[in-house]
C-alpha cells in the first residue's frame, strides 16, 4: 500500500475517533472484545477501521456505550454516524461507502452491566 | 460443545476410523496387517482379526463397517461449523451502513437487568433471534424465601422493557428458569 494512502487513512481514522468520542452516550472506543483499528506509520487508532476495499471508504466504528435508563442504542449509533460523517466532511472526504457502527460493550457508571 | 470436548470427539472419531478401517482392510484381504501397523502390538491384533472365519468373520466385518461409518460421521460433524448464533445483532441497516450490537453485550444487559430484581442471586442469559423477535432465556438462581412466580413476572417484564427500549428490537419471549441452587459452572453473573 502506498505510504500516502496509509497516511490518509490514519488521518481519517483519528478525526473520526475524536468526533465519536465527543458524542454523548459514548463511553469509549476500541475497548471492546474485538480488535478493530487503523494502522499508520508508528501509530494505531483503535476502535475505528478505515478501509478502501470496495473503492470508496468504508468506516467501521466499534464503541462502548454508556448504559442508562435513557440510552437508545440505534439512536446513539445514528448520532455516532452523523458525527463521523461531519468529521469526514471536514476532511473533504466525499467517497464514503458505509459507516458501520458496532456497540461492543455497555458500561454502567464505571462498570459493565 | 466446548473446544476441549470438540477436540476429544475429533481424536476419538479419528481413532475409530483408523482402527475400524484397518480391521476392514485386513479382513477383506485388501491389505496385510504388517503394512498397516505402526507397532508390533497392533500387527498382532490385526492378525487375530485376519484369522477369524465363518460367522465370527461376518460379524466382525459388519461391526467394523458400522464403526467406520459412525467414526466418519462423527468426524465430519465435528468439523462442520454447525449452527452458531451470529456474534452480533443487527439493530439497523440502511444506505449509510449497518448498526450492530455485540451479542455478549446484550446478554450482559439482560443479566444486569435481571440482577436488579429482588431475590435474584445469579443470572445466566442467552439470546436467540427468532422470526417474531428476540427470544431471551434467563437462568437464575434465587433466594429460597422469594416468591418465584412474582420474581419471574417482574424479571420478564423488566428484561423485555429494557431490551426493547435500548435495542429497539422486539422481544418475542423471555423465558425464565429459576432455581434455588447455585448455577452450574459457566458464564453466570453473581449479583448477591
Amino acid at each position: 500500500m502506498p505510504e500516502h494512502a496509509a497516511l490518509d487513512e490514519i488521518v481519517i481514522a483519528r478525526a473520526v475517533a475524536a468526533a465519536v468520542q465527543r458524542v454523548p452516550g459514548v463511553a469509549g472506543i476500541g475497548q471492546g472484545r474485538h480488535a478493530t483499528a487503523t494502522y499508520g506509520p508508528n501509530q494505531v487508532i483503535r476502535g475505528v477501521g478505515v478501509t478502501r476495499a470496495r473503492g470508496p471508504l468504508d468506516i467501521d466504528i466499534h464503541l462502548t456505550a454508556a448504559y442508562g435508563a435513557a440510552v437508545d442504542l440505534p439512536e446513539l449509533a445514528e448520532r455516532v454516524r452523523e458525527a463521523a460523517r461531519a468529521a469526514l466532511d471536514d476532511l473533504s472526504v466525499e467517497e464514503v461507502g458505509g459507516i458501520d457502527v458496532t456497540v461492543e460493550d455497555l458500561r454502567v457508571g464505571g462498570e459493565q452491566p | 460443545m466446548n473446544v476441549f470436548n470438540r477436540l476429544l470427539a475429533l481424536v476419538v472419531s479419528a481413532l475409530l476410523v483408523i482402527v475400524a478401517g484397518a480391521v476392514l482392510l485386513v479382513m477383506l484381504g485388501l491389505a496385510e496387517p504388517a503394512s498397516l501397523s505402526p507397532a508390533p502390538w497392533f500387527t498382532d491384533r490385526l492378525e487375530d482379526f485376519a484369522a477369524l472365519t465363518g460367522s465370527d468373520r461376518a460379524w466382525t466385518i459388519t461391526v467394523a463397517a458400522v464403526l467406520l461409518v459412525v467414526g466418519l460421521s462423527l468426524f465430519v460433524l465435528e468439523l462442520l461449523p454447525g449452527r452458531r448464533e451470529p456474534p452480533r445483532l443487527t439493530v439497523r441497516q440502511d444506505g449509510m451502513g449497518r448498526v450492530t450490537v455485540d451479542r455478549r453485550a446484550v446478554q450482559d444487559l439482560v443479566s444486569w437487568e435481571a440482577a436488579q430484581v429482588e431475590g435474584v442471586r445469579e443470572v445466566r442469559s442467552h439470546l436467540i433471534e427468532g422470526r417474531d423477535g428476540l427470544r431471551v432465556h434467563c437462568q437464575v438462581s434465587v433466594d429460597p424465601e422469594t416468591s418465584v412466580p412474582e420474581l419471574t413476572d417482574t424479571l420478564q417484564q423488566r428484561v423485555k422493557t429494557a431490551v426493547e427500549r435500548h435495542l429497539g428490537r422486539a422481544v418475542a419471549a423471555v423465558q425464565v428458569d429459576a432455581q434455588v441452587a447455585p448455577l452450574a459452572n459457566g458464564r453466570a453473573s453473581r449479583v448477591r
